[in-house]
């Protein structure tokens, strides 16, 4: 196997879990527009091997995040129903869609998290500070949000994150730092439904994703150091760029405009 | 069990889970940079039924995979944990919520064969 590639790939993980470390967003959501537009991987193979860098970055999350008592065990696994039956559904579906079709859903959701990014104010650090008390209300929005999610996430290869935490947060009166721990809690589960979907198609390709995953492991030990070394902020705007114009170059590929490569 | 130790046994299961399949990808790749021998192979995994023997061949590719189905599995070992711990701690609502989600995984990894 050329060593390049491997260097590549290592790299490309690497840079994934990096931002999914400082910013909670960014490793699905990176890997498959790359591996699509740079590696000239088909979008189902992309989502496979995506989803198998989805579980590294949260199992490896949670473990720390549980450990801390941040996640809320209890309501990750009443949601994990409706976005394990999502991912499943999710991960069935796509065979009837088109290339086209699923980069242009990618796209649509490159913007939606760019918009977030671009409205968030980055979260003071505060790993000292108590969890409130609070009461989870709203579990049949929550049950239902969740299961699109989880469609989403088997479709398109990414966490879901920019959908289950605000849910969380917003709708259903968890802290932000619960929401973001339970999101990431869930994240593993529901990429495993419907990456065995993936793994028995023939679309996770060992040999790619072995060097992405170990770039995202190491990306997420070398990014949970640095961020006490970077600015939030500017590592917010930086994955804004990147998303807009992942987006715009994945629009791009779907409606033929890059010189018929393929 | 109480819950602080079905909190630290879920921990677990997820941390050694990843390190785990973490030093088995690692080894994997090792063994295929280190072997010249070792055609390119950018093709879908190797068949469960000849996982073994490719095993015992010491094919980098076969423990590159062993490494990668350990990872997807992770979050079912833990979600099994989640079943345990909440059958132990008397909370039986959450042991049949917890045992409905590893139905359908489990579901889905019978469906995918």
């Amino acid at each position: 196997m050329p060593v390049e590639y491997v260097v590549a790939l290592s790299v490309l993980g690497l840079l994934a879990g990096c931002f999914g470390a400082l910013v909670g967003l960014g490793g699905g959501i990176i890997i498959v527009p790359v591996l699509t537009l740079l590696f000239d991987l088909p979008m189902q193979t992309a989502v496979g091997t995506s989803l198998v860098c989805v579980i590294a970055t949260s199992s490896a999350a949670a473990a720390v995040y549980v450990q801390r008592e941040l996640t809320d065990i209890r309501l990750g696994m009443v949601l994990e129903m409706s976005t394990v039956l999502g991912a499943i559904t999710g991960a069935v579906a796509v065979i009837w869609l088109s290339q086209p079709t699923l980069q242009i859903l990618f796209s649509v959701f490159l913007l939606y998290a760019s918009f977030l990014l671009a409205r968030r104010r980055p979260a003071a650090e505060t790993s000292g500070e108590k969890i409130p008390a609070y009461k989870v209300r709203n579990y049949p929005l929550g049950m239902g949000v969740s299961y699109l999610a989880g469609a989403i996430s088997g479709m398109l290869g990414i966490g879901g994150g920019p959908i289950k935490v605000p849910l969380m947060y917003l709708a259903m009166g968890v802290p932000l730092r619960v929401a973001t721990a339970t999101s990431n809690f869930m994240i593993g589960v529901t990429a495993a439904a419907s990456a065995f979907l993936y793994y028995n198609r023939g679309s996770v390709v060992p040999a790619l994703t072995a060097p992405l995953v170990l770039g995202v492991f190491a990306g997420a030990l070398l990014g949970s150091w640095l961020v006490k070394h970077v600015q939030a902020r500017w590592v917010q705007w930086l994955l804004m760029v990147v998303l807009l114009y992942l987006a715009y170059q994945m629009l791009r590929d779907a409606f033929g405009l890059t010189g018929g490569q393929r | 069990m109480t819950p602080a130790r079905a909190t630290l046994a879920i921990a677990a299961v997820l941390r050694w889970g990843s390190y785990l399949s973490a030093a088995l990808i690692l080894l994997g790749m090792v063994l295929l940079l280190t072997s010249p021998d070792v055609p390119l192979q950018v093709g879908p995994a190797i068949p469960f039924a000849q996982l073994g023997e490719q095993l015992a061949q010491r094919n980098p590719y076969a423990v590159m995979q062993v490494g990668i189905l350990l990872l997807l599995l992770t979050p079912v070992v833990r979600v099994g944990t989640a079943v345990v711990s909440f059958t132990a701690a008397g909370e039986r609502r959450y042991a049949l919520v917890s045992l409905v989600v590893l139905a359908l995984i489990l579901l889905s990894i019978w469906g995918a064969r």
